[in-house]
Order: C-alpha cells, then structure tokens, then sequence
C-alpha cells in the first residue's frame, strides 16, 4: 500500500508509516473497498481497492489530492453514511461499523457548503446537530452553544437566518453546529474552499486554535486539495492518486502552531508536496 | 428615446401628477368596465327575453342577493346553509391536506411508493366529481360524509402529486447533512422535508380549496338537504334562475375573500426565511 515512497524527502521528518511514538487509533481502515456504479449504468467503479488508513487519536490528518479522488467518500465512510463494499477491518474508536454504527455520533462532519437549513435561525442549525447526535445531558445545550458561538465570534447572529448573514458568517455556523457537539471524531471536508481568501485564512487561524485550546485533542480528518492549506493545519499530509484511491505519499509536519505562511520549513515541505503531485498525484496509481 | 433624457427629467412635476392620475383612471376603467357593460348587456337581453323567472334581471337577482345577506330564505337560514357547505369543505380539504402531504413526503422519497400510487391518482384525478358523488352515496346511502368524502378523493391526489414533486426536489446535500448528523426519522420530517415542502403545501392548499368548493356543491346537489349545493337544487327544479344566479355571486365572493384574506397572506407569511424571492418550482407554482 505504501507503494510509491519517494526516495528523496527533503524537509520532511519521515514518510511512510506514523513516526515516532502511536498512540491509539480512532479509526483503522483495512483492505477497504469500494464501488460505485460507473455514470453510463455499465458496471462498476472503483474508488477505493484494498485501501489502508489508520488515523492516531488527537492528530490533525489532511488528505491532500485531487478533485475527484474520493477524499469526501472517505470521509462518508468513516462517518458510517457509506458502506464499503468490501473491508477487513472498518473500525472507528475501536468499534466495528458494521456490527454497530452507534459509534458515529461521535463524529461530527464540516462540508464544502455550509448545508445551514434555511428555515432554522443558527442557533436552531446548531440544535438539529446537538439533537441529531443526542449530545448528552440536554441541559448543556445552551452552555455549549454559547461556548462556541462565542470562540467564532456569532453570539450576535444566533438569531439570524443563514440568508441573513454572510457566506463567512454560514461557515461558521456550520463549524459550530459540528464543534458544538465536541465529538471525538471531526470530518472536515473542504470547508474552506468557497470562501474568499481572506475569510479563508481567518477561519484557518480559529480552527487551529480550536483544535489547540482542548488539553486532550479531538482527532482531526480534514480533507483539502490545496498544498498550502494542508502544510499550514496538518500533523500529517497523506496524499491520494484518483481512482481507484490510493496513498502516495506521506508527510509529518512537526511544526508549532500557529503556522506562518513566511516560515521557510513550512516552504520546504510545501515545495516537496508540489513536486510529489505533479510527479504521482496525477497519475493513477 | 435615449437621445433626449434631458427633456424626460425637465416635464413639469404637474403633469407628470396629472399623467399618474390619468394612468389610475384608465386601469380603473379597464377593471371595472368590461363589468359594467357586461351587466348593461345582461340586463337588456334579459328583458328582450321577457320572462323574469328564467331569464332573471339584475335588480331581482341583486333583491335575491340582499335576502340572502339578510338571512331570510324559504329554506331556511341561508347562514346555515352557507356553513353547512363551508363546514363540509373544510373537513374534505383537512383530510387532503393531511394524507395527501403524508403520502406525497412517502412518494416524493420512497421510489417503489412513487411508482404504486403514480397510476392511482390519475385515475383518482381523472373521474369525475359526479362519478364519485354516485358511487359514495350507494356505498353509504345520503349522509354528511358523501359530499365529503367524494370531494376529498378528488383533492387528495392532488396534493399528494404536488408534494411528492416537492419532496423529490429536496436538495441532496441537505438530505446527506440530516444522515450525517444522525437526525431520526421524525427530525429529519419535522425539521428538514416540512418545512421545506410549505410552499409547496401552501399551494396546493389554495387549489386544492379552489377547486374543493366547486365540487362540495355538486356533491351536495346530489346527497344532501342542506348546504348552497340544496338551495341550488331546490330553485332549478322550480326554475327560478335568480336565486341559482345570486348563489352563483355568493360563492365567488366567499372564493375570493378566502383566497385574499386567507391563502395570500398565507403564502406571503412562509418562505419568510427565504429572504430575497428564489427561482424556485415551488415559487413558480404559486405566482
């Protein structure tokens, strides 16, 4: 499965499996496969062919590849919504997601969109999650809601409906109606992506600091397509080739945050990504 | 025309008034004189005709309409009669509304459901009020629930084609979002599809109550001994056409008073959250 290890990394403190010390994994993905029925109806598509994954409890793992390669699907599987056709082991926080998908509502996802119910003011978005995933006791809501409106700075809009605010202001919510829920798992899937570059960056920043003010971390699946995003959150870069997916490469970056754009090791490893993708990422594997 | 916008701005305030005013004037003109010459030509065809009680004038249907208003009636209290057809409209159009949104989010979601009851309601909506007006009154001899039952057979599918639509167009990725976040059945109905399908609810609801009292009045023709449907019934068989003619009136005023007092409103209210109007189906639908 590591088929395709670079043999020169520079800037990258190692490759292959995780370095360094394991913790205990949150989610482990064995000979995982998955189908699905080619667009003209004749046969069946691969998307993932005896995949491996294992992610270590409290680490921030961005898959990095191309549009199209299946990282949300991934991500779907993960939160029990897709079953794989075929796995040997589909374990997240060490229960079978085939015996038992329960586990799951200790994942929480962030789309692309924001996917906010148009219907529901921000607070009423976030209580759908918070009910969704029967966060217990119900007592909490309010201190929660509160807690995290307030570290996304949306105390003020609680009350507004998502046509209301901006798309920034949408996002946001979205990644609250998920924190909110302080979920052991969090699924990020391009949540950035349609928002402005400087939004963008600023909603980057919050994250990380989310993520860092919990003395235990919550485990982190964040999917991207963009280098420089992936090195600025990520503990581990795994880089996919499209379909059938697989895993080309990896990179541990083993840098404090907040990360700067400017700092020349975060430049390295971008550079070392770039030229990975444009080696292998587009090719299939 | 864009060579001279100057000469547009520099035309006197006065006129510019007069002109509004001239414009009102003709859009009044337009609405109410088709109106007026309409009647003006009723009533002298009417008298060219003679024969007052068959081919009725406009001032004894307009003596009829005022006894109808004053409540006085050879059958009764025309309130009464009024209330029993509006009661019974109103208990036909629940029960379309209710199963027919029910069955619709079923329809709208569930593909093997959409396929069974597809051919259903065309048929459904395909026979004839009378039809079902006939078969009902056999099936459960003259009582209150035939006119109900036959004019909420003709309403159900018809909400329920409209709301399987609706439910159809749910968004995917929303739908997806409700998975994700575990939301339970009931959650996912409460919060997601019915709120979504409203407007499309709304809708139909105003067809649906449209149609409904053109069809509780023939089914009341048929079975009943009371409601404006019997009134109709009891002045044809005597051939007086100004009693039928004033009832006629009545009904389109009732109509139009619920469609804008009631179902406007109504509409304008819900998609509240949509803010700014959307190039929606169901907005399309309602316009």
């Amino acid at each position: 499965m590591t088929a395709g290890v670079p043999e020169q990394t520079s800037g990258g403190l190692g490759t292959g499996s995780v370095a360094g010390t394991k913790g205990p994994l949150d989610v482990e993905l064995r000979k995982v496969s998955l189908l699905f029925p080619r667009p003209d109806g004749k046969g069946l598509l691969p998307v993932y062919e005896d995949f491996d994954l294992e992610v270590e409890r409290g680490s921030f793992t961005v898959l990095l590849g191309p549009s199209g390669c299946g990282k949300s699907t991934l991500l779907n599987i993960v939160d029990g919504i897709l079953k794989p056709n075929k796995a040997e082991r589909l374990s997240v926080l060490g229960q079978d997601l085939r015996q038992n998908d329960d586990v799951t509502r200790q994942c929480a996802y962030v789309f692309q969109n924001p996917r906010l119910l148009k219907w529901k003011t921000l607070r009423g978005n976030v209580e759908f999650g918070l009910r969704g995933l029967k966060v217990q006791p119900r007592e909490r809501w309010p201190e929660l809601m509160d807690k995290y409106f307030g570290v996304v700075g949306l105390r003020d809009f609680v009350d507004y409906y998502p046509h209301q605010v901006s798309g920034g202001m949408q996002q946001r919510a979205a990644i609250v109606r998920a924190w909110v829920n302080e979920p052991r798992i969090l699924l990020m899937d391009e949540p950035f992506s349609h928002l402005d570059e400087i939004t963008a960056a600023e909603l980057r920043r919050e994250l990380v600091r989310l993520w860092t003010q919990d003395e235990e971390r919550r485990t982190v699946i964040f999917v991207t397509h963009d280098i420089t995003e992936a090195v600025e959150l990520g503990q581990r870069i795994i880089m996919l080739t499209p379909r059938p997916a697989s895993i080309c490469f990896e990179q541990i970056v083993d840098l404090p945050y907040p990360r700067s754009e400017g700092d020349e090791r975060v430049f390295e490893i971008e550079k070392t990504l770039r030229l990975v993708l444009a080696e292998r990422a587009g090719v299939r594997g | 025309m864009t060579d001279n916008p100057i000469a547009l701005d520099d035309r006197p305030a006065a006129s510019v008034r007069a002109s509004a005013f001239r414009r009102r004037l003709r859009a009044v003109a337009v609405g109410v004189g088709p109106v007026l010459v309409a009647i003006a030509v009723w009533w002298i065809v009417a008298l060219i005709l003679g024969r007052a009680r068959v081919y009725p004038t406009p001032d004894v249907v307009a003596k009829t309409l005022v006894e109808i208003l004053q409540g006085k009636g050879q059958l009764g209290s025309s309130y009464a009669h009024v209330a029993a057809t509006m009661g019974r409209l109103l208990a036909a159009f629940s029960v379309a509304i209710v199963v027919g949104t029910g069955l619709g989010v079923l329809a709208g979601r569930v593909r093997v459901v959409f396929s069974l009851v597809e051919n259903i309601v065309w048929v459904f909506m395909a026979v004839p009020s009378i039809v079902w007006v006939f078969i009902f009154v056999v099936a459960m001899g003259i009582s209150e629930v035939v006119p109900v039952a036959a004019v909420a057979a003709l309403l159900t599918p018809m909400v329920l084609v409209n709301v399987a639509e609706g439910a159809k167009s749910v968004p995917a990725d929303i739908v997806e979002m409700s998975r994700s976040y575990k939301a339970t059945t009931w959650q996912r109905l409460t919060g997601v599809f019915l709120p979504y399908l409203v407007p499309y609810i709304a809708a139909s609801a105003r067809t649906s109550f449209a149609l409904g009292v053109k069809l509780v009045v023939v089914a009341e023709v048929v079975g009943l001994a009371s409601g404006v449907g019997y009134e109709l019934n009891y002045w044809y068989d005597r051939l007086f056409m100004g009693p039928i003619v004033a009832w006629g009136i009545v009904m389109i005023v009732i109509g139009l008073v619920v469609d804008y007092g009631v179902f406007g409103p109504i509409e304008r209210r819900v998609g509240r959250w949509k803010g700014r109007p959307v190039g929606d189906a169901a907005i399309g639908r309602i316009g």
